[in-house]
């Protein structure tokens, strides 16, 4: 991939727990406005190798990572990166919907307001809440409590929130995990529509929804002393219908995992 | 079938036998257990009450609670109680000035920042303060921060508020930071990757995120700590002074509600004299206030807890 065109970068990256090694060699570059897919069993690192990309692991005591990721030019770990900055310009969505306990205009507000960009917060957080295709269901409950949303419209106000700062690139741990199929087919249309304008990574145990949603699609899987390692990366249609690695065609037709 | 299948394999033999009546006598026990701190609650109250009416019967409720004179002990008397109630609330005041920062940074700093191994030595240390018995917390405001004091204020009476109340807020310091600790501790992580997903640092996650949300249980840790400021008999009695006086001056002499039931209690005042009633109608007001304060605690805490 030539340079200029990647959002995201990993040179030989390895992610240390302590004395165990979550992550080896990683090396993968993430393309500009596509959805990349990293895909693999369950514990193979890959919800670690996205918290790897807004330096999320710094947050948890001992975790330590060797080699690059290149953001914009720079290694986001070399001495003098502010990880505040990083994080947000890289926005993150998690697992379970987590809105604070604030009101729905708060939960857009919160970002832009510790960023000090409050002036013009309230078309911030109507254009945030447009993006997220959530306006029209919470435009008269602005000012009522976010944890009143259904799971559904949670999971998108945590993307509007993340949408608000206009972050660059999106993270998506596994978005749809907690949802029902209804509300699981919403977020995909919607990073559908994000892709272009954002470069979303998205982590999913759900291989019709990476077959789905991506462009680009990563296997990862865990090696014997249970470091996640990178086995295939290539586009979603060729990983799919045509895996050149044996143990990539195993997983996705279902053989393990 | 099934049944025959049931049959077939032996069921182990039951040893132990339910023993319905020895059952019943824990039972019995436990209740008996709760219901004595609840009659002994209800005891109290009927000997406040009962003694107290002895005391209404010679000044009324009005002289008590609206007069701004205190001379049970001589002549001639008055029964203005606001003079304690105000050398109280100085002192209580006092104590939750010092206690509410300190104890609330010391909660953020333990529950936010602190390593694990940090947060397990430290948190127990603090509690350490806890249990340090009242009156040596007295002597020390006496005997050592009163001269301290007395370098920087020279008009400063020997037994004055200030004194007490800066001890008294040290004292208080655990109750208001083990407290709010819990409650931030109770706050999920994935709040908090919320925010840091956002890019807020680490300040910005504590103050705008983690103490929102646990605001209800640091009100709670804040009044409790009051309440017990406000009961606080030792050290006021020890530091504060026995000069009823309704002042805003902490370095005057004060005398508060406790260390007033303390002294006609000690003395030599007569049973069944309006001076020695005057303690049960002092003690009646000072469970009213305290009462109050954990309702007001109670319907705070049910209003604004936070379900995540």
């Amino acid at each position: 991939m030539a340079d200029g065109v990647a959002a995201l970068e990993t040179r030989n990256l390895e992610l240390w727990y302590g004395g165990f090694r979550a992550l080896r060699d990683i090396s993968m570059a993430i393309p500009r406005t596509q959805v990349t897919a990293i895909i693999g069993p369950s514990g193979c690192g890959k919800s670690s190798l996205l918290r790897c990309f807004n330096r999320m692991n710094d947050l948890i005591p001992g975790a330590r990572v060797v080699g690059e990721v290149l953001f914009d030019g720079r290694n986001i770990y070399d001495a003098g990166v502010d990880a505040t900055e990083i994080r947000y310009r890289i926005g993150m969505v998690f697992q379970k919907p987590n809105p604070f306990p604030k009101s729905v205009f708060d939960n857009v507000a919160f970002g832009p307001r510790v960023n000090g960009m409050d002036d013009n917060l309230e078309e911030m957080v109507e254009r945030a809440l447009h993006r997220a295709a959530l306006w029209d269901e919470v435009k008269d409950r602005l000012r009522r409590s976010a944890t009143e949303l259904s799971g559904g419209q949670q999971q998108r106000l945590c993307i509007a929130r993340a949408l608000a700062l206009e972050p660059e690139v999106i993270l998506m741990d596994e978005p749809c995990s907690a949802l029902d199929p209804a509300a699981t087919l919403k977020i995909e249309d919607l990073m559908r529509s994000l892709a272009g304008d954002y470069t979303i990574v998205i982590v999913t145990h759900n291989m019709q929804q990476a077959a789905r949603v991506s462009d680009m699609a990563a296997f990862l899987m865990m090696e014997e002393d249970r470091a996640g390692i990178l086995v295939e990366y290539g586009p979603t249609s060729r990983l799919f219908t045509n895996p050149k690695d044996k143990r990539t065609e195993d997983y996705i037709t279902g053989r393990f995992g | 079938m099934t049944m025959k299948v049931r049959e077939s394999i032996p069921s182990p033999r039951r040893v132990r036998r339910q023993n319905p009546l020895g059952e019943r006598g824990i039972q019995g026990l436990l209740l008996a257990c709760a219901l004595v701190s609840i009659f002994t609650t209800i005891g109290i109250v009927v000997m406040l009450v009962v003694q107290a009416l002895g005391f209404f019967r010679s000044v009324s409720i009005i002289e008590f609670l609206s007069g701004t004179k205190w001379t049970p002990l001589f002549q001639p008397q008055h029964f203005g109680v606001l003079p304690l109630v105000g050398g109280t609330l100085l002192t209580a005041g006092i104590a939750i000035l010092v206690a509410l920062p300190v104890g609330l940074a010391s909660a953020i700093y333990l529950s936010e920042y602190a390593r694990d191994r940090v947060r397990r030595a430290v948190k127990p240390l603090l509690e350490i303060l806890a249990g340090i018995p009242t009156v040596v917390y007295g002597f020390f405001a006496l005997t050592f921060v009163t001269p301290l004091l007395r370098n920087i204020f020279p008009s400063m009476i020997v037994f004055n508020a200030l004194s007490a109340g800066l001890v008294m807020g040290v004292m208080i310091i655990p109750m208001v930071s083990s407290l709010s600790e819990d409650a931030m501790m109770a706050v999920p992580r994935s709040l908090r990757d919320a925010a840091y997903g956002l890019g807020a640092t680490r300040l910005e996650v504590a103050t705008r995120v983690v103490m929102p949300a646990a605001v209800s249980g640091i009100v709670a840790a804040c009044i409790l700590a009051l309440s017990r400021a406000i009961g606080e008999t030792m050290i006021v009695a020890i530091a504060a002074g026995s000069t009823p006086k309704l002042t805003l001056n902490p370095l005057e002499s004060i005398q508060t509600m406790t260390s007033y039931i303390i002294q006609v209690s000690l003395g030599e005042t007569p049973h069944g004299t309006v001076e020695y009633y005057t303690i049960f109608a002092v003690g009646l007001l000072l469970f009213v206030m305290t009462l109050l304060m954990n309702l007001f605690s109670q319907w705070f805490v049910r209003r604004y807890r936070e379900r995540y």
